[in-house]
Order: structure tokens, then sequence, then C-alpha cells
């Protein structure tokens, strides 16, 4: 849909907003295959109600929301609410759909070319939740504008003040480095879970942060709202960077790399208001709690401020003591128990002795008899029969519970299932009437999840997502006609449903933007208890039994590969999941690292340790680099000039220094005398190592390895040279040389086999000391610091004890022939 | 031992001998230790910041025998071991390429009192040593570390994009209290790598730059345990004090993995407490509606829904010191490592490190207005000192915050601004003296100019002769008329 003329002209002084409805993640599934995660009910009102009618509380004239999957049902929706043009509201809700749109950075280009956007706005995902005053949070991202065209986005954080307040929300951890005058942040980086195999003991604090300020303060208590304040410069930078796909991940990681263009993002801490966001079962579990205990006055049951769009009608909820909130129609029998926090729509029947606490019930449910609900979310029209034991679960709209079934944490029954008497749904096991589309499982429909850093889903090629972006707007055509918000309406639309089974009739049972009517059909009987037809299509489909017990209707979701069920459940976390212990080995030195190798060599050795286990360890792929850089060059045989070109641009473009060069090089000479290591085993540079090295258990083959070496030497002696400005230089060299010799730090396990030059240790040095590589005082300096070293790392200073020796004996002839001339 | 008494004991490490290459030349035959500073040793001004502490005896290190023996002879008139009154110092000597901490553990054996206090012998300070010694041990500290701000901050003094030279990283709690990480390097540094445990414990971490560590730090005994165990730590600030970060957060590690094994949660930690007394209110609900259908301690959430929103009590479960059983052993548990952060408003704090920090805390300690009560010396009504028996010409003019001494003589229109002149002073007719230090016996002769230069001992100026931003060593003669500016004089080495 277009926007219009007249729009456009008055966005300039308009405050605007734009609101993400879809999260481009997957988490809700199956229920989002059905209904767009917006839409679903939060304490019984559709969730972006929550952000619409906080964005108008906070004066927010216009607001554009981006609909992709299920942008029909969602414009439908709006259509039939108040935010309809001309309704009770004065904000004026503008929906812009694109059904192509797999991630927020593409939406965020959309909305650019769209040229809709003329001043700063306010970015939110329709799942947010606050009651936060934007006014300050404006007021400072306007008056940093105003001194710093290049303030472009303000980030309203939010500090958790315990660790299992970030686990509540299934959040990530993140570190921030903010600059605590400006609240400019520094740095924002996704931290792998506390205790997880890959973790890191550290973080790396760039130290150039230091020289434009004094103090910086390291946060991993933040927690992002997602709420954003942007200026349209924001719009611009993802179109100009079009692989930018997460705000966070790509766009704030990309624009703090890129300081040389000079934007800054700065943080809006809040305090004391309520921000947060249902991004996963596990924050829809916690944000309802949230509600139901007020936090999120004044959107809460009781204010009935929020209300449900179409023919629904105004909310009576009232208030009673405990947190339970009930509708006028509700019969709760004197038997049946409601507990704290309770939340239950008009018309839902519950039988007698049923225990309801912490729960959410929607609008016209059947309860039976001695039913329990603890920690569950039961949306509107569901029945369940008596003695069914409902605990840590939702369950969507038309599902059917029969006696004597029980739920177990974690389950999800999405629409229209029917679990079968007495039995068992295993803990978080997800049920729906679509079919899950085996092999495609990590592809989506509507909500596309980028791999975090954790690692969730594998992310899937581009070309097969398009693949199902194709099949579902295929079927979303056909359907067109036949969908309705409520899922109540199943039976009437089965006529117009027909033509829409294409999928499942050519037998690839493809149904995952709608069940098949089929399998609607066979629920629904199945749930009225009626006998299906022999031979009929009803008949045909297959549910998973042993899922959903005999007499059930749905399928079974399995989660995908790497998908954290138990941190995502909606059952809430165990204590014991909450507790953070990183283990001691974890620990070993922090402190600076930089220029000084000594420190590198000696002390960190430890650390080094550490970060091999790291895939990507800084100083292996550097070193990698420098290597390959260097074989190219013997393979091409560049000239001297050359290959000092090449090196240097590759020192140049990843900021390090000479002596960084200078060591891997001469790794690199040294190994060239030895049988190519498995990096390089294979492949063009092979032909450059020596087939079989030399025995180096005899004599004769280390007089083979050291007259290699010397050929090597004397060909690359004037590039060593060049890359060698200092004794500093040359000390680091002869320290990676050790390193190199006794396999440690990052040539440990890298195959280079350095240890064929321990026994010839001193041998090499003199060779370089001859060359002039390596000068008498960097030999020295060397061998000084090393004398203060632990034993361990003296063995070779011990094998090259007479060399030094004779040095510092010709040395001080030196100084006695100069201290006569004095 | 009357020390003993008090639970604490000084040391001051008073260092080097005369080829301090920071402070060169002034430094050339006299102990950094014994420069003047407002006229009196440097040394002086730590052992009176001990004596104010109430200390009697104190253990003096130097390293090196001549700069020991200078220092010796010194404290025996000063601070004779016969009054009852004074500080009672013994001068301990070391090796001159003895490190700070291998300077302690020299004395390690010495030390009988639980706590000890350890002083750089080149800090001037106000700051009540005692009251941090109580403070620190009533928090059961491991250490506590006293943190100067910096006059000057790094960050102004360094191109944006490249990384301050020769600061300390020192990493705090969000109260200023704890210290969590400390780096020092004399080069500029590329990457802090800070633990992420650590920042985990806390949430928050402030890492500074433009803070120092000011020398003065307490210590447990049991520290001196870690040194003797710890062979290679040479230097307190560039090997303790990273070290001790490191070993306090594993041992809060520790603590939280032996926490988390236990099942039955830690009655002292407040916010286990709560837990537990939230649950037994829902089990109390359960008992009043008659409910015994639903275990309610194991509704969902009732296990971390309290700590959901609530700020932890102060110091509360966050905090490690509360975290360590008050009644517990101090020693199996150390409990932190603390910090002083001296407020500039409040108290004084300098050390003398180079020619910069030497003239400038000489003017410092002679103003009425910032320091002078360090060195027990009385202002006269125009806020300057200047010794009766100097003798001042017609028309000389002795500016506010300067300090003359005894038996000098200023020349007919001399005239001395924010500077500090030491006895025995010859200042020739319209000499001018501006922002400088000059040490005994200095004869400036007429015409001369003198601005923010240090004139050591027996410096002699010829007429006409100037020099600005000098450092002049001792004896050496600059001839009539000749202008310096910007150089180090000192007489060559023979």
């Amino acid at each position: 849909m277009a926007p219009k003329r007249a729009e456009r002209m008055e966005a300039r002084s308009v405050l605007t907003a734009v609101l993400l409805a879809d999260s481009f993640t997957q988490r809700f599934r199956p229920i989002t295959v059905e209904r767009p995660k917006v839409l679903l009910p939060l304490v019984n009102v559709p969730m972006i109600e929550y952000t619409l009618e906080w964005l108008a509380k906070n004066k927010v004239e216009e607001t554009y929301v981006f609909c992709c999957a299920h942008a029909d049902q969602i414009k439908k929706y709006l259509a039939e609410s108040k935010w309809v043009e001309g309704g009770a509201r004065r904000m004026r809700v503008t929906t812009i759909v694109s059904t192509s749109c797999t991630s927020a950075g593409e939406a965020l280009r959309i909305i650019d070319q769209r040229d809709i956007i003329k001043s700063d706005f306010i970015l939110v995902s329709g799942d947010t939740v606050s009651n936060m005053n934007l006014e300050p949070a404006l007021a400072a991202h306007m008056a940093r504008r105003a001194a710093d065209k290049n303030a472009i986005m303000t980030m309203v954080m939010k500090a958790v003040h315990h660790p299992q307040q970030r686990l509540r929300l299934g959040e990530v951890d993140t570190l921030t480095c903010l600059d605590p005058a400006t609240a400019r942040l520094l740095k924002y980086q996704e931290l792998p879970a506390a205790g997880a195999s890959k973790s890191s003991a550290y973080v790396k604090v760039d130290a150039a942060f230091f020289s434009e300020r004094d103090n910086i303060l390291i946060r991993t208590d933040l927690v992002d709202c997602q709420i954003s304040i942007c200026a349209p410069e924001v719009l611009m930078l993802f179109s100009d960077n079009f692989d930018y796909q997460n705000l966070k991940r790509d766009f704030v990681s990309g624009v703090l790399s890129e300081e040389e263009l000079g934007n800054k993002l700065h943080v809006y801490e809040l305090h004391g208001e309520y921000a947060a966001h249902v991004d996963n079962l596990r924050s829809f579990d916690t944000v309802s709690q949230d509600i139901l205990q007020r936090w999120t006055f004044p959107f809460v049951p009781d204010t009935n401020v929020l209300q449900r769009g179409g023919a629904w009608g105004m909310p009576t909820y009232r208030y009673s003591r405990g947190h339970v909130y009930c509708e006028q129609q509700v019969h709760v029998p004197r038997s049946t128990i409601l507990g704290s926090d309770v939340c239950i729509g008009a018309g839902t029947l519950t039988g007698e002795q049923c225990r309801i606490t912490q729960s959410v019930i929607g609008r016209h449910c059947r309860i039976g008899k001695n039913v329990t609900i603890i920690g569950s979310y039961v949306h509107d029209n569901v029945t369940i029969q008596d003695n069914v034991v409902l605990e840590g679960a939702l369950v969507c709209e038309n599902a059917h519970i029969m006696a004597g079934a029980s739920i177990s944490p974690g389950a999800i029954i999405s629409f229209g299932v029917v679990i079968g008497p007495g039995h068992r749904v295993e803990r978080n096991k997800r049920l729906s009437l679509c079919r899950q589309v085996v092999g495609l499982t990590s592809l989506s429909d509507d909500e596309l999840e980028y791999p975090t850093s954790t690692g969730h889903t594998s992310g899937g090629g581009g070309e097969a997502v398009s693949t199902s972006r194709r099949l579902c707007q295929q079927e979303s055509e056909a359907n067109k006609q036949g969908l309705g918000i409520g899922g109540s309406d199943y039976e009437g639309d089965e006529e117009e449903e027909e033509e829409g089974d294409d999928f499942e009739v050519s037998g690839k049972a493809l149904s995952f933007e709608k069940p098949s009517s089929a399998a609607v059909r066979a629920a629904s009987f199945v749930a009225m208890g009626k006998a299906i037809l022999a031979g009929s299509q009803e008949e045909a489909v297959r549910f998973d039994v042993e899922v959903v017990g005999p007499g059930g209707a749905g399928f079974e979701w399995r989660p995908n590969e790497g998908f954290d069920v138990e941190r995502f459940s909606i059952a809430a976390p165990h204590i014991n999941q909450t507790v953070q212990v990183d283990s001691d080995a974890d620990i070993a030195e922090a402190g600076a690292e930089g220029n000084d190798s000594e420190k590198d060599g000696e002390s960190n050795e430890d650390t080094t340790d550490d970060e091999e286990e790291e895939e990507e360890d800084p100083e292996t792929v550097w070193k990698a680099e420098v290597i390959e850089t260097f074989l190219r060059c013997v393979k091409m045989r560049f000239s001297l000039d050359n290959v000092v070109i090449e090196l240097n641009g590759l020192k140049i473009a990843e900021d390090r220094t000479f002596a960084d060069c200078a060591k891997y090089i001469f790794t690199a000479i040294l190994s060239l005398c030895l049988p190519a290591p498995p990096a390089y085993a294979k492949g063009e540079y092979a032909s450059l190592f020596p087939a079989t090295g030399p025995n180096i258990s005899t004599q004769e083959g280390k007089v083979a390895l050291l007259r290699a070496f010397k050929q090597q030497l004397s060909s690359w002696q004037n590039l060593l040279q060049r890359f060698l400005k200092n004794e500093d230089d040359q000390v680091e060299v002869l320290l990676t040389f050790e390193e190199f010799c006794s396999e440690d730090g990052v040539f440990e396990k890298s195959g280079e086999k350095g240890s064929a030059y321990a026994d010839i240790f001193p041998q090499v040095l003199k060779q370089l000391y001859d060359l002039d590589v390596v000068s008498e005082e960097a030999l020295l300096v060397w061998a000084a610091e090393k004398e203060h070293a632990d034993e361990s790392e003296k063995v070779f200073l011990a094998k090259a004890s007479e060399f030094i020796a004779w040095l510092k004996e010709s040395e001080d002839e030196d100084e006695d022939t100069e201290d006569e001339e004095d | 031992m009357p020390s003993a008494g008090l639970g604490f004991q000084g040391i001051i490490l008073a260092g080097g001998g005369g080829d301090d290459k920071q402070l060169f030349p002034l430094s050339a035959g006299t102990p950094k230790a014994l420069l003047p500073v407002a006229n009196k040793p440097l040394l002086s001004y730590p052992l009176k910041t001990l004596s104010d502490a109430g200390l009697k005896t104190a253990f003096v290190i130097v390293s090196g025998e001549k700069a020991s023996a200078a220092i010796s002879s010194w404290l025996q008139t000063e601070y004779p071991a016969t009054t009852n009154s004074a500080l009672h110092c013994e001068v301990i000597t070391v090796p001159e390429d003895y490190g700070t901490a291998d300077a302690l553990r020299s004395v390690a054996s010495k030390i009988t009192a639980s706590t000890l206090v350890v002083i750089s012998g080149d800090l001037l300070t106000d700051v009540p040593v005692n009251a941090l010694v109580a403070s620190h041990q009533m928090h059961r500290a491991l250490a506590t570390v006293m943190l100067c701000p910096r006059k000057v901050s790094p960050a102004s003094e360094t191109k944006p994009g490249k990384p301050p030279k020769n600061v300390d990283y020192i990493g705090l709690d969000l109260n200023r209290e704890h210290l969590l990480f400390y780096t020092s390097s004399p080069d500029a540094v590329r990457d802090l790598k800070v633990p992420l445990s650590m920042i985990r414990e806390r949430g928050a971490m402030t890492i500074s730059s433009d803070l120092v560590d000011a020398h003065l730090y307490i210590f447990d005994r049991s520290l001196l345990l870690t040194l003797e165990n710890q062979g290679s730590l040479n230097s307190l600030r560039q090997d303790l004090m990273p070290y001790l970060t490191l070993q306090h957060m594993k041992a809060a590690n520790r603590y939280a993995a032996t926490n988390a094994a236990d099942s039955i949660p830690v009655p002292t930690s407040p916010s286990m407490n709560m837990m537990q007394r939230q649950v037994s209110v829902i089990e109390g609900e359960g008992g009043l509606n008659g409910n015994s259908g639903i275990t309610q301690n194991a509704l969902p959430g009732s296990n971390y829904v309290d700590m959901a929103h609530s700020m932890p009590p102060v110091g509360g479960a966050l905090s490690l010191v509360s975290r360590v059983p008050p009644s517990g052993s101090a020693s199996s548990a150390p409990s932190s490592l603390r910090v002083h952060v001296v407020q500039h408003s409040n108290n004084y704090c300098a050390r003398v490190t180079s020619h910069e920090t030497f003239g400038e805390v000489n003017r410092e300690v002679a103003d009425p207005n910032v320091a002078l009560h360090l060195s027990g010396l009385r202002p006269s009504k125009y806020d300057n000192i200047v010794a009766t028996t100097t003798t001042l010409g017609n028309k000389a003019t002795v500016a506010s915050a300067c300090i003359v001494g005894e038996n000098s003589v200023l020349g007919d229109k001399s005239s001395i601004k924010r500077s500090v002149l030491g006895n025995g002073i010859r200042l020739g007719t319209n000499a001018k003296v501006i922002n400088s230090v000059l040490m005994d016996n200095v004869v400036v002769g007429d015409n001369c100019t003198v601005q923010n230069s240090i004139l050591a001992t027996g410096v002699q100026l010829k007429e006409r002769a100037s020099v600005k931003d000098c450092q002049v060593g001792p004896g050496y003669t600059i001839p009539a008329g000749v202008e310096y500016k910007g150089e180090v004089l000192a007489k060559t080495a023979k």
C-alpha cells in the first residue's frame, strides 16, 4: 500500500513511530503459523494494543505499522479496532505491507524507499509492553541531535538488578560499554550464556576509548528494551549497508565499528518505569505475570484501557484481592479456588473444585470439574474437561483438552488441537493442527531467525528462504478469502477453503500457512466426539497420536536444531538454571594486552591457551594471514620490494606493528624448511614445502635442517630486516621463535612441528646474528629478560647460554675499549 | 611494642639512591627521599602521615647502601631513637634492584600486627591513615588502595583514536568502593582484557584512566603469605595488585560454586532469605484456603519473582562482602579489595615522581590555600613564609604562597612569585624568581630571571643569566648573560 501524498507533507512536524509488527524470529512457532505474534492475546488483549496504546499515550501522532507475515490479518484487525481512521483515538495508524520481507533490516530499507519518514522517529517492535514516558528520552535525543547531527540513535535500556531477571526474559546476555558522561554507546556485544562451553573469560576493551574520555562504564546488567529513537539517517544507513539484517547485531555493531563515519549511538537508561518486549515464550510468561502484578500500570486489566478490536466490546475487568481480575459474567463456583495473579475473561464457566493460580483464561472457555491450572495461558473458546491438569502451558483458541489429560510445563497447544482423554503431554511439546514441514524446518514463512551468538537456528540459505516465501505467498493468495481472525469459524469456512488444499492433494502436505481444512474438520469431529466417515478426507488425516493421545488431534512440532527449548520455555525456569557459575579454570590472567610482547610471551601463556579454544583467536587469524601472504609471495616469486608492499598492505589493513609481521614471516621461513603443516599440506602452497623433513634425531638431520634454514634465511634476510625496525621488534621475534620451538601459544596444535628447531636453537640464533637480522643488543636484552623468568621458561635460554656468554664477552671487550677512549 | 596496640604497622618505601632517573639531575648526590619539599626532606611527609595516625614506629625501606646511610643519618638527627615522643624509625636496606614487592617481602618477618600500612616515600597526603585502617579492618578487607584523581585528564593529552600512555586502568564498582580490575603499564596498551565474570558479578564496572594509585596500601597480614608464596611478584603496583584482583575473582567464583552446589540456600544471603520468606508466605496462604491439593511452593516462578523488579538491598546480594558470613573466619575467605578515592576538595594527595610534580608539589605545599598544613609551617599575614633571619633588600617583594628559608639575602627590587627558596639563598638586584624551586645556597646574580625551573643546591647564576623550564643539577654554574630554555643542566660526572 503506497503512502498518501498528503501524509508525507505533514510528517515533517508530527511525532512519528514505526512499529514493526513482525519480529522476524520463529520462536513462537507453531502458533505464528496461523496467527501473527502481535495479535496473540497477552492477558486477553492482543499484544499490538499495548504498543499502540503506549505510543498514543506518549503523544505520538502517526504510527506506521510495518506488516509482513499475515499482513492481511493485521490489516483486518486494525481496520476493526479503535485505531481505524476517524476512530476513537487521535493517533493515525497506517499500515505498510511487504510480504517479501525477512528481516528488520529489509523492513527499514523498504520504509526508506517509500520515503515516508522525514524526521526523527520512534522505532519499536509490535510486542513492546511499556509504560515509560518517552518525553525525557526524546528530549535527550533531540538535545544531542541539535548539538551533533551524528547522534543518530538513542536506545532505551533498562538495568536488571539481578541476573535472574534477564533469564526471566529469555534474553541474551549483552555487554555494553558506555561513556558515563554522555551515555554514548561504545561497545555492544552479545555474550554467550555464562557457563557455556565456548564462553570466553575475558572481554577486550579497546584502550583507545580512553583517548576521548577518562572513564568508561562496562555493564552486563543492561537489557535492551527494543525501543529506539532514530534519526532518518538510520534508515539511510540501512539502505547503504544492504547486508544489515538485525537491528542490534548488524546495525549497532556496524555503526560502532565504523567510528570514522562519526555516527554516534546513545543509551537512555530507564529507571523505575516498565519496558519489555515479548520476543519469546519465556518473556510471554514473564510479561503476562508482570501485567497481572501491575508493574505495567496503567496497562493492567482492571483499568480497561486496552480493548480488543472488532466486535469484542468493552472489557469489564474488576480487581479483587490478590491480583485477581474477572470480567463480568464469569462464573466461578464457590468450591473453585482462585489463587493470586489470575485473569478470567467474560463468559467463561468453571466447574466445581477447580484451582487456578498465576494464569490467564480467555473469554467463553468451558472448564470442567476439578481442573488445576497453574502458570498457564488459556485463550478464548477453549474447552477443558474434568480433572485436567495444566501447568506452565499455553493453550490457544478452540483447543480442546479431554477429561483427565495433563499438560506438562512448557507445552504449547496451538489452535484447535485436541488432546485425548487421560493423555499426558510431555514437557516442552509443541502441538499444532498444521503439519510441520520436515526438511524445511529452518525455513520460515513469516518469521526468519538469524543465528545469534549462541546459534539457535542455522539461518538457512537465502535461496531456500525465498522458495518458502514464494510458496507461502501462493498459498496465502489461494487462501485469501478464507481467513478469519478468530479461529471460531473454521467450520463455516470449510467450503471456501476446499480450494486451498492443493498442497495436500499434491501429496506434499505443505500446510504451513494454515492447517489443512481436512485436519481442522477432523479435529472438530474428534472434539465433538462425532464419528469420522470412513473413506472421507478427514479419515485420511493421520494425527500424531503418540503426542496428542488416542482420541486427540494434532501434529507435533519439533524445535529446530539448536533451539534452546528450556530457555525460551513458557514454563518458569528452575532456580538451578538461574545460578551462574563460571568455572574456575577459565580465569587465567587479565590485564593489558598490547604491544609489549614480553608480557605476552611470559605471563599470558595461559591466556593464549584459553583463546586457542575459541574459534577466532585474532592472533591465530593474523598469523595465518601473514603466513598466507608470505607464501603467496614466495610462490609468485615476487621481488623483495613487492613482497614488502604486500605485507605492508596487510599490516596497515589490520593495524598491526612491524614486529607482528616480522615474527610470523620468520616462523614461516622456519616452517618452509620442514614438511608442510596440515593447513598448507594440500592446496597451492604445498609445493613450497619439502616433501620430507630431515630426520632431526640424527646429527646429520640437524645439520641438514640448519643448512636448509640458512639458505632460506639468506634469501629473506633483507625482508626481515625491513620489518625489524628496532631492537624491541627483534626481541619479539626471538620470543616468537621460542614459542614456535616449544609449540606454545598460537603454535600449539598448529602442526608446524616447530620442536624440530629446539635442538638447533643456538645455531639458529647464531645465523640470525651473523646475517644481521637480530642485533647483539636484542639478543642480550632477550637473555636479560629471560633471566628473571620461571625455570620452565628458561629452557631455551639455557640452550643458548653459551652463545649469549660469548656475545657478552665480546661486548665487554667492546665496552672496555670504549671506556678507554672516553 | 606500642604500635602493636594499634593493630597496624607502618612501612615506608623510601626508594633508591641518587641515581633516580626521573629526578635527575636534582637527585645527584642526594637520595630522592631527602630532596626538599618546602625546605623539608620529602621523607618527612610520609613519616608525619604515619605519626599523625598514631604510630610510634615505622620501617623505612631504602634500596642501596649509600642512600640508606644518608637517610639513616638524617633520621637519627630528626627522629632520635632515645626520645619517646617522636616516631621511632628502623631503616632496612635492600639491594638496589629490588622491586616494591620484594622490599615488602624482606620485612615480612618483622611484621607482627594484623594490618600493615605501606606508603611510598614520595607521597604527600593529609588523608587520615588511621581512619583508612579502621575502615579496612571494619570491612575485613584484604587490601585497601588509595587512589588519587589526576589533575590533568589523560584523555586531554591523547590524540583521539590512540590509547593513552602511562595510565593506570582501574576498574571500580559503581559505589567506588571496591577494586575490581587493575592494570598499569608504562606503555600504551591496545586492549584491556577484563574478566567477564567480574563484570557479571557486579553487573557494572567503571574503568577509569584518570585515577592513579597513590601508593598508599593497607594490607591484611595474610598478604605477606601470598607474597611469600608468589615469588615472581616483584612490584606492588605492576604485579601484586593485578594478581590480587584476579585471585579475588577466583575466590568469589569458588564461593559462588560452593553456594550453587548447596541445594540449601545459604541463610545469610538476603536474596535467599527473601525467597524463603516468599515460599513460606505462599504456604501460609495455602493453609488458610484449606487447600492442600496444590503444592504451593512449587508455583512457577515463585523462586525468582521477588528478584525481578526490586533493587537488591544496598550492599546486598551483589556485594561480596555481605556474602561472606560475618562470623566466618576472615582468613579463609578473604573478603575484598577496597579502594579509597581521594577527593581533591577534601584532602590533599600528591606524589613526587618527576620534575614537574616536584615543582608542583613544592608550590602547592607552600600555598596556604592548598597544602601548607602538611609542612607544619605557619603563614605570615601576607600568606607567605619568610624566615626571620632573611634579609630583604629595598623594594624586594615576596608574593603570597612563597617560602624563603633561613639566612637568605634578597637583593634590591628582587621579586619572588609562587616559588620555594631554601636556606642561604642570595638573590641579586632586580632578580626575578617565578614558579621555581631553589634549593639551599643557590646564588642568583643581578638581573637574572628564573622561571619555571628547579635549581639544586649550590647552583650559581651569573649576571643577566636567564633560565626557563630548566632543571639544574647541584653546583652547576650558569655563565653571565646566557639564556637557557627547557634544558637539563648538570655537571658532567668525572
